[in-house]
């Protein structure tokens, strides 16, 4: 194959090769030891997410067009259901406003500050990898939202809130998002019910104490500990998959299957920050 | 067609399958693996016109891919420059039949790929984080690539995206 592949001879194609190595390099070297972030991936993403966001519009368009008529068939059934709970929702609001009204009265008496509530920009996934070595998506908030690097991203799961990932990557109008199924993301992590510690790392919870092995079970479930910051408290990871840990190890390896179905993951919130109460 | 109108056509057609890659068979595929359709063409076009369009056609299909993905950028533009590159040796050199040397030689370019990525990770990237070269997902994309190399081969051709002649003709 290389038989007469000369210097000499192919000299122009040998420059180019060299000089599109070296700006390759360049950047790698560039992002990969340096903090600042590389402004033209970042126009770049803008540009290719502009083309994302079209394709995925009109592939909706199409989808949802077709799928009109047995929707609407569908929409009767629900409308007739949803009466019916309307009816019982009306009396559970005022049971609730009842229950909030005493609670922050609780609170008063008990000298307890209201807690800071995180606000939620919300996003679609617009597109994901190109390639099977990584994991990563794109959705369709940017910088222009208020959207920073490493912002935590969530969806809700049965009502439930529940990690998906963080911000790895910021344009202007789209960003792209890191699961937690990828092995490059940490996550400090408790066992909701016996507070065992330990860190989530591509669905795998290690460091937990081998005195959990008692008392844990499969189905048993994992929420962020808040440790560090990076991610806040309470936000749902997944359930425990498998337990592990040889004789000799102190700690325990627990393997975890998450909330989140990320191959049909549509609509995600970035937790931007907390909107704390003057109060 | 003209080097330089079928460069620039690729070129389009490269940026397009990259987008399709992230968005529609993405969502289509869903859990699936999907087969990398701008690389087959990237392949194809240097090894019918020459290292040079092929080491630039690759460059550009590595940087849009590095654009829209988590990867460092330079990734897979460094990947995709060499594999266009050496593709672009086999110019003239070669002979293709209609389906079983584009899919040998697709299967042999995937390979090279996650050869390529798995030690420009090594040297570049920080500790943790490693594409997931050696994994069933990659084996399933070489087989995968493999298979639709014939077909996209074909409509190349059909194209005149790539010369129509025997191979080893000018």
């Amino acid at each position: 194959m290389f038989k007469g592949l000369s210097f000499r001879k192919h000299k122009k194609d040998f420059v180019t090769f060299f000089i599109l190595m070296a700006l390759s390099i360049g950047m790698l070297v560039y992002t990969a030891f340096s903090e600042i972030s590389f402004k033209p991936k970042q126009v770049g993403l803008d540009f290719f997410s502009f083309c994302q966001r079209g394709i995925v519009s009109t592939g909706k368009f199409f989808s949802q067009t077709a799928g009109s008529i047995s929707e609407l068939r569908n929409l009767k059934k629900e409308y007739n259901t949803l009466l019916k709970e309307y009816a019982e929702y009306q009396q559970m609001k005022q049971d609730y406003e009842h229950l909030e009204q005493e609670n922050s009265m609780l609170k008063e008496l008990l000298g307890f500050r209201e807690e800071g509530s995180m606000t939620k920009i919300p996003a679609v996934v617009i597109g994901g990898e190109t390639n099977n070595f990584f994991k990563s998506f794109i959705i369709n908030q940017g910088s222009s939202k208020g959207i920073k690097k490493d912002m935590p991203v969530i969806a809700y799961v049965d009502g439930y809130q529940s990690l998906v990932g963080k911000v790895v990557e910021v344009g202007t109008f789209s960003s792209v998002v890191k699961p937690i199924t990828d092995s490059s993301l940490y996550v400090p992590a408790v066992l909701q019910k016996f507070r065992y510690r330990g860190l989530v790392n591509g669905l795998v919870m290690d460091f937990v104490s081998r005195e959990a092995s008692s008392r844990i079970n499969c189905g048993d479930l994992v929420v962020t500990s808040g440790f560090n910051g990076s991610y806040p408290e309470n936000i749902y990871i997944g359930k425990v998959k498998s337990i592990s840990g040889k004789e000799y190890e102190t700690s325990l390896r627990l393997e975890l299957e998450p909330f989140v179905d990320f191959f049909r993951l549509e609509y995600v919130f970035v937790l931007a920050g907390e909107d704390k109460d003057e109060n | 067609m003209k080097t330089k109108e079928s460069f620039f056509i690729s070129l389009l057609l490269v940026f397009i399958l990259v987008i399709l890659q992230s968005t529609l068979f993405y969502f289509i595929a869903s859990d699936m693996v999907i087969p990398d359709f701008a690389l087959i063409v990237v392949a194809f076009f240097a090894a019918r016109r020459g290292m040079q369009e092929g080491q630039i056609l690759g460059f550009f299909n590595g940087l849009a891919e590095d654009f829209i993905t988590s990867s460092f950028p330079g990734f897979n533009a460094l990947i995709k420059t060499i594999i266009g590159f050496l593709a672009g040796t086999i110019k003239n050199k070669m002979l293709f039949d209609p389906v079983i040397f584009p899919s040998l030689f697709i299967f042999f370019v995937t390979l090279l790929k996650g050869i390529l990525a798995a030690v420009t990770a090594y040297l570049f990237f920080p500790e943790g984080y490693f594409p997931a070269v050696f994994s069933s997902r990659f084996l399933l994309e070489i087989v995968l690539n493999s298979l639709f190399a014939p077909l996209i081969y074909l409509i190349l051709k059909k194209t005149h995206l790539i010369p129509n002649d025997i191979w080893g003709g000018k």
